[in-house]
C-alpha cells in the first residue's frame, strides 16, 4: 500500500502537459478556430491563384 | 493625383499581398489574445464579453465596406464604366453579409445575456430595417436586364441605402433606451469597452475582420474584371 502511494506520489511528479488540459480547456478552443482561420486563409490564396492565372491568360491575349 | 495613375495605385493595392498578411496576423491575434487575455469580470456577461472581438467588428466592417461600395457608386455616376458597377455591388455583398453574421452572432450572444434572441432592442431593429433595405438593392438589381441602366439605377439607390443606415445605426438607437451599449442618450462606450485589455484586442480585431472582408471582396472583384474582359 505504502509502496503504490510513493509510486503515485512519483507520477504526479513527472512533468507532462498539464497546463493545456487545464483552464477548462480554452487552448482546445482557440487551436480549433486557428486551425478553421488558417484553412480559410490557405483556401482565400488558392482562390487568388486561380485568378492570377486567369488575369495573366487575358494579358496573353491582348 | 490623376485619374489615371490612382487607378494604377488602386490595382497594385488589389494585388499586393502584404495587407492580406497583415490581416492573417492580426486574425491569428485576435483569436489567440481574444480569448486567453483577463477580460473584466462582469455579471450577467461572464465570459462572453469577448465576443466584442467578434461580433461588434462586423458591424465595423459592415459599414467599412458599405463606404467602400458607396465611393463607387459615385464614381460609377460621374465615370459609367463596368467596372465602378462590379466594385460597388460586390463590396455591398459583403458588407451584406458581414450585416447577416452580425445579426445572427448577436441574437446568439443575447439569448444568454438579454435572455432572448430578440428583445426589440432599438438597434436590433434598426440594423434588421438597415440589412432589409440593403436586401432590396440585390433585387432592384436582379430586376433590371439592361446593364447601364441597371448600374446608373443601383448607384443612385445605393446612396440612398447608405444614407438611410447611418441614422439607423447611429442616430435613432441612442434617442431611445437600448440594450446596447453606449446607447440610450449615451455616445460614450460603457464600462468594459473602457477596459484597457479588452481595447488591446477589439481595436485590432475591427481592423483584421475589415481587412478580410476587402480580400474577400478584392478577389471576387478581380473574378468580375476577368469576366468584363472575356466578355468584350
Amino acid at each position: 500500500m505504502n509502496n503504490l502511494l510513493t509510486l503515485l506520489a512519483l507520477i504526479a511528479q513527472i512533468p507532462m502537459a498539464d497546463a493545456f488540459r487545464s483552464d477548462g480547456k480554452i487552448y482546445v478552443v482557440i487551436v480549433v478556430m486557428l486551425i478553421i482561420l488558417v484553412g480559410l486563409f490557405v483556401y482565400l490564396f488558392r482562390i487568388e491563384k486561380g485568378i492570377k492565372k486567369l488575369e495573366k491568360r487575358i494579358e496573353e491575349k491582348e | 493625383m490623376t485619374s489615371d495613375s490612382q487607378n494604377h495605385w488602386m490595382k497594385n493595392l488589389l494585388k499586393s499581398v502584404w495587407w492580406k498578411y497583415l490581416c492573417m496576423g492580426i486574425l491569428l491575434y485576435v483569436v489567440v489574445w481574444g480569448l486567453l487575455s483577463d477580460v473584466p469580470r462582469l455579471p450577467i456577461l461572464n465570459e462572453t464579453v469577448r465576443v466584442l472581438h467578434f461580433h461588434v467588428p462586423m458591424w465595423f466592417g459592415m459599414i467599412f465596406l458599405f463606404l467602400g461600395s458607396v465611393i463607387y457608386s459615385i464614381k460609377q455616376l460621374r465615370t459609367p464604366s463596368e467596372s465602378n458597377d462590379l466594385k460597388a455591388s460586390e463590396l455591398a455583398k459583403i458588407g451584406t453579409i458581414y450585416g447577416i453574421l452580425g445579426i445572427l452572432t448577436g441574437m446568439f450572444w443575447a439569448t444568454f445575456t438579454w435572455g432572448e434572441p430578440w428583445s426589440s432592442d432599438p438597434k436590433q431593429n434598426a440594423s434588421a430595417i438597415g440589412l432589409l433595405i440593403y436586401f432590396a438593392y440585390f433585387f432592384l438589381r436582379g430586376s433590371i436586364t439592361d446593364e447601364q441602366q441597371k448600374a446608373r439605377i443601383s448607384a443612385v439607390y445605393n446612396i440612398f441605402a447608405f444614407v438611410a443606415l447611418i441614422p439607423l445605426l447611429f442616430i435613432l438607437p441612442r434617442m431611445t433606451d437600448s440594450l446596447h451599449p453606449g446607447n440610450g442618450g449615451n455616445p460614450g462606450f460603457n464600462a468594459y469597452d473602457l477596459d484597457s485589455g479588452l481595447r488591446a484586442v477589439f481595436y485590432p480585431a475591427v481592423i483584421g475582420w475589415t481587412l478580410l472582408g476587402f480580400w474577400i471582396a478584392s478577389l471576387k472583384i478581380r473574378k468580375g474584371l476577368v469576366e468584363i474582359k472575356i466578355d468584350e
